[in-house]
Order: C-alpha cells, then sequence, then structure tokens
C-alpha cells in the first residue's frame, strides 16, 4: 500500500510509535534496578568472596590484575574445556622438550583459570625437573658450563613461579611443599627445605607426612642437629605410628652425632628394614 | 438496557466496528499510512459476513482488529458486547489463518490438544471433542499423523477444527480456501454452512467472489482502506433496473411470443440463451462421476483422502 | 462430513485472568518443539567429551584428573546452558510469529503474559532436562574413574614402608573428595539460574527485536558484558578510573559475577543453603524485571 501524503488532519498524531517511547521507559527502569541492586549485590558479592565461593584476584600489577579478569569475565565457565587444550599443548610440546612452548602454555593454563594452584605446581616441576633433567644430559648443549647454567636457569625458574603463587594462596600447603621438596633434590639446601616444609605444616592438603619431613631436612642442616634431634624424638615418642624406616635411621644418626647417652637412645631398629627413603609414592619425580 | 423494559433484551452482535481506523507509522520516515479509514459494519449472530477486497485493500488488518491483535487508532471492536482487548471476547472466537501453519512435530489430535488446553478445555470433555473435531473435518484417519505430512487441504482442516475448539460463537476465517484444491474448497464451503445452520457467526476475508457469494448473507466491499458497500448480498447483486426469467422446456414458439410481447411494450431484451454452470461445478461434476465410475467398476481408490463427497 | 455438534454455550465459563494450566501447556509444547528440533544431540557431544577427558592422560595426579572431568563437565554445560537460554529463546518466539501459531495461540484466550512465560518455562524445562542428564553422566563418570584411582593409588602407597596408615587414608580421603559430590547439584543449579536470567533476558529483547539473528547476537553480547561488569566496577572501586559516563551506563547492564559461584563449588568450596537462597532470590529479581519488562512490550506488539 502506498503512503498517502494527503492524509486527513484528524489522523495526525494517531500513528503510535511506541518503540521509542518503551524503550526509553525500559532503559529507566534498567537503569532504576541496577541503581537499586547495588545495594544487594557489592555486599553480596563481598561476603560470597569471603566465603571463598567466588574468585578474587589477589592485588597484582593492574595489567595483569584486569587481564584475568577479562579471561575470567569474557570465557566464564568455558574456561577449564580451553584450560585442557592449552595444558594438552604444554604435554605435547614437553614430549618434544620444548620448554619455552611449555612454558608458554602453561601461562595460558594458568591465565585460564588462575584459581587452580595445581598447574603452578605442575609448571613449576616441568621447569625445575624435567627442563632441568634435559639439559643436564643433552646433546644440543655441548658445553658442560653451559648445561649447569641452564640447569639453574630452569630450577630457579620453577622456584620463581611457585614463589609467585604462594602469596595468591596462602592457605594452601602444596605449593610450599612443592617448593621445599625442589629446594631439598635439586638446589641441597635442607636448611631452607626444612624451614619451607615447616611453612606448609597445618596448611590446607598437607599430609602427616610432611611433619616428619621437616626433621629430616633439619637433620641434613649444618649446627641445626640439636633442634633436629629434639624435634624427631618427639615424633617417635608419639608412638608407633612415627616408628617408620628413615625416621629412626635419621634418630640414631643424630643420636651417634650428638653422643647422646645410651640410656636415652632409641632401641636398634630390625635388621632385615629396608633402606632409607624420603620420597613418597604418588609424587611425581622425573 | 433498562430493566424495566417490556422487550427482551437483543443479544449482542457477533461484531460490532465503528469508525474502525487503523494509521501505520511509516519506518525511517515520519510518514504513515492509514491501513484502514473509519470502518463500520456490524456482524450479527447467526449471519455469515464476507469482507470482499483485493490484496492490500486492508481486509487482514481489519481481521487483526477484529482478533485484538493489534490495537485501533481510533474507533471500537467489539465481540459479543465485550471489547476485542478482553481475553474473554476471544473465548468467543475462533480464528483460522491464511495458510495456517501448526506446530509440525504435533500430531492432528495433539494440535486439537493443544489449542483446547489454551481454552480450559481438560480431560474426557477435551478427548471427546477432539474425537467431534477430527470426525467433522473428516481427519480421523490422520490423527495420529504428524502436521508435517499433512497436505494444504488437510491442514486448513485442522486449522479449522482447532478454531473451533471451544465451541466458540464466532469464527473468522482469513482466505480460508486459499491454495486448497476445489474439492478441499467444496468441503469447506460446506462447513461454513454448516456452521451457519448451527448458529455460528461467520467472519470470513476472501477475495475469490464466487465463494463468497455462495455463503455469505452480507458482505462488505472494502477498497484502499475504505469500506465501499455493505449489505445483505441479494440487494448488493441485484440490478434495480433489470429483470430475469429463467425457463424450463420452452419451446422457440413461447420465445418468440416472449420476445414479441417485450417489443410491443417498449422494454428491451438484453439477451437469450442457456444459463450455464460454473466451471467449479463443472469439475466436481467431473470428479464426482470418475469416481462414481471408479466405483462400479470395482476399482480401488489410490488416494485414502479425501473420500469422495456427494 | 459428518453432523457437527455445535451447540453454543450460553453458561460459557470465565476463563481465568492467569492461568498456571495454560502456562504449563504452552511450556510443554515449547518443550517439545524444542525437543524435535534435536536439541539433545548436544548430549551426545557432552558424553563423548566427559568419557574422552576421563581416559586422557596428561600426568595428572589423581586428584587432578578428577577435577579435571569435573571442571570439563561443568563447564560444558555452563556453556550449553547459557547459549542453549539465548539462541532457543530467540528462535521461538519469532518461529511462532513467522508460521501465524502466534495468531492462533493469541486468538485463544491466552494473556500475552502467559504466553512469555509459557516460552520461557518451555526453554527452561530443556535446559533443566538437559542439565540433569549431563549431571548424571559426569557422576556416573566420575564415581567410576574415582574407584579406580583408588584402587590404583592404594596399592601404589601400600608398597611403601614409609607411608603410614594414615598418610594412605589421608591420600585417599583426598582423592576421594574430589569425585562426585552433593554440592555439585548446587553448582548445576547456579548453571540453571544464569541461565534461567539469560532466557528472561533474551525474551525482553526478542519481544522488541526485528529478526532471531539480532536477537542472539544480542544476547550474547548482553552476557558477555553481564560477565564484564564487574571488572569495570572492581576497577573504579580501587580509584582506577572516574568516567561517570560509563558509571552511568554500568547500571543499565547486568552484572552476572555472582553466577560465577559455580566455579568455586565445582572446585571443591560448599555454599551454604542461605547463601543458596540468596542467589536463586538474586536471579529471581533479575528474571522478574526482565520478564515484566518484556510483557511490557510485548503487551501490545502488533503482529
Amino acid at each position: 500500500m502506498d503512503p498517502q501524503p494527503d492524509i486527513p488532519a484528524e489522523y495526525h498524531g494517531r500513528p503510535r510509535r511506541p518503540l521509542v517511547r518503551k524503550t526509553l521507559v525500559i532503559l529507566l527502569v534498567l537503569w532504576t534496578f541496577g541503581a537499586v541492586r547495588g545495594a544487594w549485590e557489592t555486599p553480596l558479592i563481598a561476603r560470597l568472596r569471603g566465603a571463598d565461593l567466588l574468585q578474587a584476584v589477589p592485588a597484582q600489577e593492574t595489567e595483569t590484575k584486569l587481564g584475568r579478569n577479562a579471561v575470567l569475565a569474557i570465557l566464564g565457565g568455558m574456561r577449564p574445556l580451553m584450560a585442557v587444550y592449552a595444558k594438552l599443548s604444554a604435554v605435547d610440546k614437553w614430549e618434544i622438550a620444548d620448554w619455552d612452548e611449555v612454558e608458554k602454555w602453561y601461562g595460558i593454563t594458568i591465565l585460564l583459570q588462575p584459581e587452580d594452584y595445581q598447574h603452578r605446581i605442575d609448571l613449576a616441576w616441568h621447569c625445575a625437573y624435567n627442563a632441568r633433567a634435559y639439559y643436564e644430559t643433552s646433546q644440543h648443549v655441548p658445553s658442560g658450563v653451559d648445561r649447569a647454567r641452564e640447569m639453574e636457569v630452569w630450577t630457579d625458574k620453577g622456584l620463581a613461579y611457585l614463589d609467585a603463587a604462594i602469596p595468591e594462596f596462602p592457605d594452601r600447603g602444596e605449593l610450599l611443599q612443592e617448593k621445599a621438596q625442589i629446594l631439598e633434590r635439586k638446589k641441597h639446601d635442607p636448611c631452607a627445605a626444612a624451614q619451607t616444609y615447616r611453612l606448609a605444616l597445618g596448611k590446607k592438603g598437607v599430609l602427616g607426612y610432611v611433619e616428619r619431613f621437616v626433621g629430616y631436612q633439619l637433620a641434613q642442616c649444618p649446627g641445626k642437629e640439636q633442634e633436629a634431634y629434639t624435634y624427631l624424638k618427639r615424633l617417635y615418642d608419639e608412638g608407633e605410628k612415627n616408628h617408620l624406616p628413615t625416621l629412626i635411621h635419621e634418630v640414631k644418626r643424630l643420636e651417634r652425632k650428638l653422643q647422646i647417652p645410651l640410656l636415652l637412645r632409641i632401641p636398634d631398629p630390625e635388621p632385615d628394614l629396608p633402606g632409607t627413603r624420603n620420597t613418597v609414592p604418588g609424587l611425581k619425580v622425573p | 438496557m433498562s430493566a424495566s423494559s417490556s422487550t427482551p433484551p437483543s443479544p449482542p452482535p457477533a461484531i460490532e466496528a465503528r469508525e474502525l481506523t487503523k494509521v501505520f507509522p511509516l519506518q525511517w520516515s515520519k510518514g504513515y499510512m492509514v491501513a484502514v479509514d473509519k470502518v463500520s459494519f456490524t456482524v450479527n449472530a447467526g449471519e455469515v459476513y464476507g469482507l470482499i477486497g483485493p490484496n492490500g485493500s486492508g481486509k487482514s488488518t481489519t481481521m487483526k482488529l477484529v482478533l485484538g491483535l493489534m490495537a485501533p487508532s481510533l474507533g471500537t471492536t467489539k465481540v459479543f458486547g465485550l471489547s476485542t482487548s478482553d481475553v474473554r471476547a476471544r473465548s468467543e472466537i475462533g480464528f483460522l489463518p491464511e495458510n495456517p501453519y501448526f506446530y509440525k512435530h504435533l500430531t492432528g489430535a495433539e494440535t486439537l490438544r493443544f489449542y483446547g488446553k489454551l481454552c480450559g478445555l481438560r480431560g474426557r470433555s477435551l478427548q471427546e471433542r477432539i474425537g467431534e473435531l477430527l470426525e467433522l473435518v473428516d481427519l480421523e484417519h490422520a490423527r495420529d499423523r504428524r502436521l508435517a505430512g499433512y497436505s494444504k487441504g488437510m491442514l486448513q482442516r485442522i486449522g479449522l477444527a482447532q478454531a473451533l475448539v471451544q465451541r466458540p460463537r464466532l469464527v473468522v476465517l482469513d482466505e480460508p480456501t486459499a491454495g486448497v484444491d476445489p474439492i478441499g474448497s467444496r468441503e469447506i464451503r460446506d462447513l461454513i454452512l454448516r456452521l451457519k445452520q448451527e448458529g455460528i457467526s461467520v467472519f470470513l476475508c476472501s477475495h475469490l467472489l464466487e465463494q463468497v457469494q455462495e455463503v455469505c448473507d452480507r458482505v462488505g466491499i472494502i477498497f484502499q482502506g475504505k469500506l465501499r458497500r455493505e449489505g445483505p448480498l441479494d440487494e448488493l447483486t441485484a440490478i434495480e433496473n433489470q429483470t430475469e426469467i429463467l425457463l424450463q422446456e420452452a419451446s422457440p414458439a413461447l420465445i418468440s411470443k416472449i420476445q414479441a410481447l417485450v417489443q410491443a411494450e417498449g422494454a428491451d431484451l438484453l439477451s437469450i440463451g442457456r444459463p450455464r454452470t460454473t466451471l467449479e461445478r463443472l469439475f466436481l461434476d467431473e470428479v464426482e462421476r470418475g469416481l462414481a465410475d471408479a466405483r462400479s467398476a470395482g476399482a480401488h481408490s489410490a488416494e485414502p483422502s479425501p473420500p469422495p463427497r456427494p | 462430513m459428518s453432523a457437527p455438534n455445535h451447540a453454543p454455550m450460553p453458561d460459557r465459563p470465565v476463563p481465568p485472568i492467569f492461568s498456571p494450566g495454560r502456562i504449563w501447556t504452552l511450556a510443554a509444547a515449547t518443550f517439545t518443539q524444542l525437543v524435535r528440533m534435536r536439541t539433545f544431540y548436544f548430549l551426545l557431544f557432552f558424553a563423548v567429551l566427559v568419557f574422552g577427558m576421563s581416559n586422557v592422560n596428561l600426568l595428572y595426579t589423581a586428584e587432578q584428573q578428577l577435577s579435571t572431568i569435573r571442571g570439563t563437565s561443568f563447564g560444558a554445560m555452563w556453556l550449553f546452558a547459557w547459549l542453549f537460554a539465548v539462541t532457543a529463546t530467540a528462535v521461538v518466539i519469532p518461529r511462532d510469529i513467522e508460521d501465524r501459531t502466534l495468531y492462533t495461540i493469541l486468538s485463544k484466550p491466552v494473556p500475552r503474559v502467559e504466553y512469555l512465560l509459557g516460552k520461557f518455562f518451555g526453554v527452561l524445562l530443556v535446559i533443566t532436562v538437559a542439565l540433569g542428564a549431563m549431571l548424571l553422566l559426569s557422576g556416573v563418570v566420575l564415581e567410576f574413574r574415582k574407584a579406580g584411582l583408588i584402587a590404583e593409588t592404594r596399592i601404589y602407597l601400600e608398597q611403601s614402608p614409609d607411608i603410614t596408615p594414615a598418610d594412605i587414608q589421608g591420600q585417599l580421603d583426598a582423592i576421594s573428595n574430589e569425585g562426585f559430590h552433593p554440592r555439585l547439584f548446587t553448582a548445576a543449579w547456579i548453571i540453571l539460574l544464569q541461565a534461567a536470567v539469560m532466557a528472561a533476558a533474551t525474551i525482553l529483547v526478542s519481544t522488541f527485536a526485528s529478526s532471531s539473528l539480532f536477537t542472539i547476537i544480542v544476547g550474547i553480547a548482553f552476557f558477555l558484558i553481564g560477565h564484564g561488569h564487574r571488572i569495570a566496577v572492581d576497577y573504579w572501586s580501587e580509584g582506577g578510573a572516574t568516567n561517570n559516563w560509563l558509571a552511568w551506563a554500568a547500571k543499565v547492564v547486568p552484572d552476572f559475577h555472582i553466577f560465577n559461584v559455580h566455579e568455586k563449588i565445582v572446585a571443591g568450596s560448599t555454599a551454604a543453603p542461605f547463601v543458596m537462597a540468596e542467589i536463586t532470590a538474586y536471579a529471581g529479581v533479575y528474571c522478574v524485571v526482565y520478564l515484566l519488562l518484556g510483557w511490557y512490550m510485548f503487551s501490545d506488539k502488533e503482529f
């Protein structure tokens, strides 16, 4: 139908254009709703963050914080799926020993799931164990000096990733435990390892054996023998549950070293007990 | 209406449209267009009213205003005395849109159940009503077939059945035979006449003049949004200054006498000839004859639907 | 044709102004409409994903393997729920208009608000059933995998003389905690709540949109803005910006940050019943506001 330009005056203003009017009303209502709900939303979000139900990205450089927040916001619940893909890519690069790529893909995984501390542990483990082991025997780096330098570089990277992550997860003990193990096994620094194991005690995810590890590392720390003996003897005296081969071995060694009177010494271990161990099955060791 | 009135109150008209006007704004401009311009008409209870006009004349807009799918810019429409914006008014209306498409995943029976439930029907009464309607529109054989497998004529018939599901007092039909073959068209026409016999008011929009002429008591002719003519069909179609005499078994001598008489009286004899049947009638007669022949020859029809109609 | 039975009903009962029965009829029709559109094929994709994840060896620890299955399952559920809420809601109303089914529905004694609610609940019904099926599937896979991992870990740990039974139990408990847990129902509920809000918002958009594509694009944008909203708020709260216009605009867009609670629940946190009730009320208020505005727009829309 063609428009009729000679429309009678009585129809003027009759065609209703509700869309514009209604859109304005809707915007106004949405704005009012936004203004009102803020009074409910903001404290609710604070409470949910307090109850560990919402991710609160801790204070960091603004750029990192914004980047992480943007990923959190935009990808939302799809992040686990993408994180799996990123992690698969990292594993793929690990198989060809491309450590820069492993680091990059773990970086993406962490960006996607900053709340999962396990990714930080995995990255540190790859750096401090796998990359380090690779450079220990790599034919691509003929110079022994260079290989030693690379080994230290990747070990330090692993520790640095953990140091960055620990303040983000102050209640998790696994990160400290991982750091202590690197200090113990790769840096051969029992004093620092003992101190780090001790920091892990009482935190979430830390099992009973870590308490013993504190003593084992103290026992290796020069100048800390007396403290180590007291610590391990206390554990020994707690009962049968702690009468484990490594603990008995360390106590006996310290008794001899500190010349503890025979009467105060613990009984000799059974002769057929296996050798000492300071590892726990299930923990990843390359 | 006064309670002290001596005469019983007359039933309200099925549709009462007064000064019905619809003005549409034009998109992206300040202009506007009058689709329906001060249209007034009444459809009395039990009457079949046909609104005819070419495409784009305002028929569908008028119908939507009657159904309450659009609000008038000016004027009012009432259905049995209730405003069309009142949900209760729609209990009285059954509507069949042009080329209806229902949920294709539903069967015929499920479609009627769905619309019946929307009208508040439940349980056994709904089941019975579904059976009645499927029988009425001759779709019992397709009751459990999905609508995706229905022909156009079958869709039109199930559409008519859904329009009738809540026993409305007014049925609004928009081009009810659009795209339907002559046999299906005839069935729908017969159904409209049956509805009329039942006292149901019918408001029919069509541009098929012959069809309207066959079933409607009154018609309105709408063009460019204005109702140009309106009234009983006989009055509208009668030519005031002409008279038609139809003879059977008239001899040539009788016709000569009539011609002479007309001439003597000073009137003009415009034509003498044999009345013709309509093409539709001719087509239907041939189809029926063919079916009868096939039956007598003992042949079985490959078409399960539609069955032959008298 | 048989003799019709069309005696008019002079004492026709007045149809109720608001009828849950009619809403349910419309919701059930929408449900079957969407199911017939092969919506549940997504479940096959989900099943492949979850079974695949349970067999992928990323050298994870036992806990990680389980938490990855959980995270992946709920990631897929989350994606399905909100994306389906947007796309399905954006399609159902325009399709009714296109097929003129809307004419026949609205010409029956059906108030328009009931039509909108019917569509809304129909979409939610599909999402609820799909989420339920996905939750069940992921639960079965999680428990099956958990049983295997516990058995393997026990055998491995018991070989070590330096591990106490208490340590072994602690390790096994840690694995056990990563399996299926009733708290995951609350995570699925929050995913459903977010989908409900998205469906309500999409209904609002579709009442004035001219095409399904436009509705889908606006719906997705709405979702992204809703999730990005909190970045801006946090940024401002730290004094990072003082743009008044942006602050004004932020009040119009929703804040979906609260629905991210499901991630922490999937990861291991537990939400107290009153917290769940408050989040449910929060989502309910959003739905009511969006649906009321959608009704306002749809109430005199002309077709």
